[in-house]
């Protein structure tokens, strides 16, 4: 056998010949893979440091929301199904009363129970604001599926679920709820809003969102373990800006700006308690009518003088008869249940925590923006109180009295549920396949059937979605290479066909000399192997290179981003996007090797077979 | 009885329908120059590759240095090529990217001679070719008789016993022509090696010690 070092020296001959083809033949695999390389590197980088943000909020967790869909939107203002139901309803309904009425002695008139059916232009149509009437004929005319928790747990028990969470909605039957601040009611929020400038105590939306402890966990930044007296929020972070009274940053915040505004609403509202006052539907609506003075009412009311008293009546001008009417009207509705005389009674909340609001995906124009849907991690998009905080508050009557556990109507146009799910799976799979498999699928009459009866989403954070990323970059890369390899094995089969063909002579004659067959084949391998090494070492420093610069340029930026936007405040946490795996090139170097040989081997094979002489005489 | 370097028995060679050589026989004595001649296209070179190992016969033996070399591997054959017989080629066929001494080099290359020793029988055999103080040159640096004497050393680098030259002044002019002739005949008294050259040349068959002609596929 030809010694190691001979060969080497034969083969780098070859380097004389055809230089423009052989420096191609370096150059272009060279920056294909390092292009495959840099992606590589980088995707370490990305992955490591979100798998490490991930522990803050619901990050890391594989997490479902499941409601049971039911809305029908074919069931509008002008179906004539759904007003020829409300029209029976609302007959029946008139009837039932009147009969009650007379049952218990009392003055009925129809005028009491207004039809939520009318004309308009010579059409009929049911009136935008939800009834029982309304309600009852939208549910009868849905034909999704009710869901109940059985079903949650019927349709995800075949996917492993690890747990499953309940959501429900303590709702403020009718009334509503005004800030108390430096001793005054905050009546704004009565007020048409504009745009987006929210009013302060907007965020105290007609209802409490209740959720499990376990989801809301790591959102709460307060150190209390009972709330006897208040109760307990986590507000998300928008809301926290109004009532603090801050303007929210803009999107061209530098990313320390948004940090320390999220230090600022942290430090600041913990433990902050307010008092509310809580008008019950009677009360609220005299504030209504207090607040926007219609000069022309027969009844004019005037605004409480100190926070949370009852609305006084300013001057009364109805008639006897009118007088009257009313009263019996109250009586009779009294009579029902379905009036309450006003009144009104503060209650404190406290603020124990904060979380990100729910964006809506994709709306990104920036890749930060992109990264912030993707990665952020929310609770949800409105104020949250955990339910095992909830019940260490002492006056479960007065709880109940605002907010009777009843889903809101708004909710029901869209639900069959006054609750819904969370089900947490193990992994990723798990999740994709529940969602991929079980999510009903909306129609113009629907979702929810019995085999599918809830609309699911991945919940809380994206890790399903940053997972998906994850396996997308594989894809990419595998792609990324399998064109890298291709240009590869195109190249050096073209060179080496091309070296070797116009090299038979010269085979023929180191064949005359004395060299082996298998001796010629080991020149052309290692001036492969050489090839390969060159592309080798210059696509490994074409990415160092190019991925360290990628780094160093935005692995600042994107830590104080990722702290923004996991609200992370774990300063040990940052962003490092160069993270090369030595592994990665030890394959790649292999890799390449292989290839060139193979590539080189094949031609180097086939011109050895020839017979030499037939070569020598060709001239 | 003289000593044969190589015999060659009823040997035929044939590409296809042409027969090339016909139930061809001949004895070459050890040590000897012989010229081979014949006009072109009568078979000359093919039987010298024949000779050499580059090729087989159709039907016959090729019994060189006592062994039928019709029977050898791949290996046994590069062998031989390498430690029996040396090649000089009309076209040089030298590596045009290698200096004179590593073109004469190569030839011990296959035999893993040591660096050493392989870079003191080079440099011993460049001075007997006339080329001392070249050895650094590139091929294309050479005059053409100067090129056919680094193919010569390079042939000789492994001290064949058999030199075969296939019209190795071809390319040369009569000058080159003869210190070549000179050489290839001076190596053949010195060394007692073989030499065989195939050749138009009337000046080789005047320095031969034997000329065989051949035609029509025989040895006339
Ligand atoms: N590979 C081949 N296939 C077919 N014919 C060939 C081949 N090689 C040589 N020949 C023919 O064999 C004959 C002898 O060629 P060659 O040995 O080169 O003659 P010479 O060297 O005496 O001029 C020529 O007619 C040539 O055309
Ligand atoms: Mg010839």
């Amino acid at each position: 056998m030809t010694k190691f070092f001979d060969t080497v020296k034969l083969a780098a001959t070859k380097f004389h010949a055809m230089k423009i083809r052989t420096a191609l033949s370096v150059a272009i695999p060279s920056i294909l893979f390092a292009v495959v390389l840099s992606v590589v590197t980088l995707t370490h980088g990305v992955q490591n440091t979100l798998s490490d943000f991930n522990d803050d909020g619901l990050g890391g967790r594989f997490l479902v929301s499941a409601y049971n869909n039911i809305y029908n939107q074919t069931i509008d203002a002008y179906n004539e199904k759904y007003i020829e139901l409300v029209e029976k309803s609302q007959k029946e309904l008139v009837e039932k009363n009147t009969q009650t009425a007379k049952d218990l002695g009392l003055f009925y008139d129809k005028s009491f129970d207004p039809s939520p059916v009318f004309t308009e232009y010579g059409m009929k149509r049911v009136q935008g604001a939800m009834t029982n009437v309304t309600e009852e004929a939208r549910q009868t005319l849905s034909e999704s599926y009710r869901a109940n928790a059985e079903d949650i747990f019927r349709v995800s028990a075949k996917y492993h679920p690890t747990n499953v969470f309940v959501r429900n909605y303590k709702v403020a039957n009718g009334g509503n709820l005004f800030v108390i601040e430096d001793g005054v009611e905050n009546f704004e929020k009565l007020k048409p809003r504009e745009g987006n400038d929210d009013t302060v105590s907007a965020f105290l939306y007609l209802g409490l969102e209740i959720t499990d402890d376990n989801l809301a966990q790591s959102f709460i930044t307060t150190k209390q373990k009972t709330f006897p007296d208040s109760i307990p929020l986590i507000v998300t972070y928008p809301d926290a800006e109004k009532i603090l009274g801050l303007k929210s940053l803009p999107d061209s915040a530098t990313p320390t700006e948004k940090i320390n505004r999220i230090l600022t609403l942290r430090n600041q509202l913990t433990d902050r308690k307010f008092q509310v006052c809580y008008r019950n539907k009677t009360s609220a609506e005299l504030i209504n009518s207090a607040f926007f003075k219609n000069e022309d009412a027969v009844i004019l009311y005037e605004m409480p003088e100190s926070p949370c008293a009852p609305v006084t009546v300013e001057s009364d001008k109805r008639t006897d008869e009118q007088k009257t009417f009313e009263e019996r009207r109250i009586a009779f509705k009294k009579a029902i249940g379905e009036y309450e005389d006003a009144w009104q009674q503060e209650i404190a909340f406290t603020i124990i925590g904060f979380t990100p609001e729910t964006e809506s995906r994709m709306k990104s124009n920036s890749i930060f923006e992109l990264a912030k849907d993707l990665t952020g991690s929310s609770l949800s998009s409105k104020s949250v109180a955990p339910r095992g905080l909830l019940e260490t508050f002492e006056d479960k009557d007065l709880l109940e009295k605002i907010f009777p556990l009843k889903t809101d109507v708004v909710w029901k146009w869209f639900s069959g549920q006054d609750e819904d799910f969370v089900v947490e799976f193990a992994n990723r799979e798990d999740a994709m396949r529940f969602v991929n498999e079980k999510s009903c699928v909306k129609t113009e009459t629907g979702c929810a059937t019995e085999d599918k009866p809830f609309e699911l989403d991945f919940y809380g954070n994206n890790s399903v979605v940053i997972d998906e990323l994850s396996s997308m970059m594989m894809r990419i890369i595998v792609i990324g290479l399998a064109i890298a390899i291709a240009f590869l094995v195109l190249l050096m089969v073209s060179i080496f066909t091309k070296i070797i063909s116009s090299n038979r002579k010269e085979i023929a004659v180191f064949r005359a000399i004395g060299f082996t067959r298998l001796g010629i084949i080991a020149i052309y391998q290692t001036y492969a192997v050489m090839l390969a090494l060159a592309i080798a070492i210059l696509a490994t420093g074409i990415s160092m290179t190019v991925s360290w610069i990628l780094s160093n340029i935005y692995s600042g930026v994107l830590t104080s981003e990722l702290r923004a936007l996991f609200s992370s405040l774990d300063y040990a946490k940052s962003v490092v996007l160069f993270q090369p795996n030595p592994l990665d090139f030890v394959t790649f170097f292999v890799l390449i090797v292989i290839l060139a040989i193979f590539c080189c081997s094949v031609p180097a094979f086939f011109a050895i077979q020839r017979n030499p002489i037939k070569d020598l005489r060709e001239d | 009885m003289m000593e044969r370097a190589i015999k060659v028995l009823n040997i035929h060679k044939s590409y296809g329908k042409s027969v090339i050589l016909n139930d061809l026989s001949l004895e070459i004595p050890r040590g000897k120059f012989v010229a081979i001649m014949g006009p072109s296209g009568s078979g000359k070179s093919t039987l010298l590759h024949l000779l050499g190992g580059l090729d087989k016969p159709t039907s016959g033996t090729i019994i060189i240095d006592g062994e039928d070399i019709s029977k050898l591997s791949d290996k046994k054959l590069s062998r031989l090529r390498n430690k029996i017989i040396g090649f000089v080629f009309q076209f040089f066929y030298l590596q045009p990217f290698l200096n004179v001494a590593n073109n004469v080099e190569i030839a011990s290359m296959p035999s893993r001679l040591n660096t050493k020793e392989r870079k003191k029988r080079a440099l011993h055999i460049l001075k007997m070719v006339g080329l001392e103080g070249k050895e650094k040159s590139l091929p294309r640096q050479l005059s053409g008789g100067e090129m056919q004497r680094v193919a010569i050393a390079r042939a000789m680098m492994n001290q064949p016993k058999i030199l075969i030259a296939d019209e190795p002044t071809g390319n040369l002019d009569r000058q080159n022509s003869d210190n070549i002739i000179n050489l290839l005949k001076n190596i053949c008294v010195k060394n007692n090696t073989t030499v065989i050259v195939a050749t138009h040349d009337e000046a080789v068959a005047h320095v031969a010690d034997q000329t065989i002609i051949i035609d029509n596929g025989g040895v006339k």
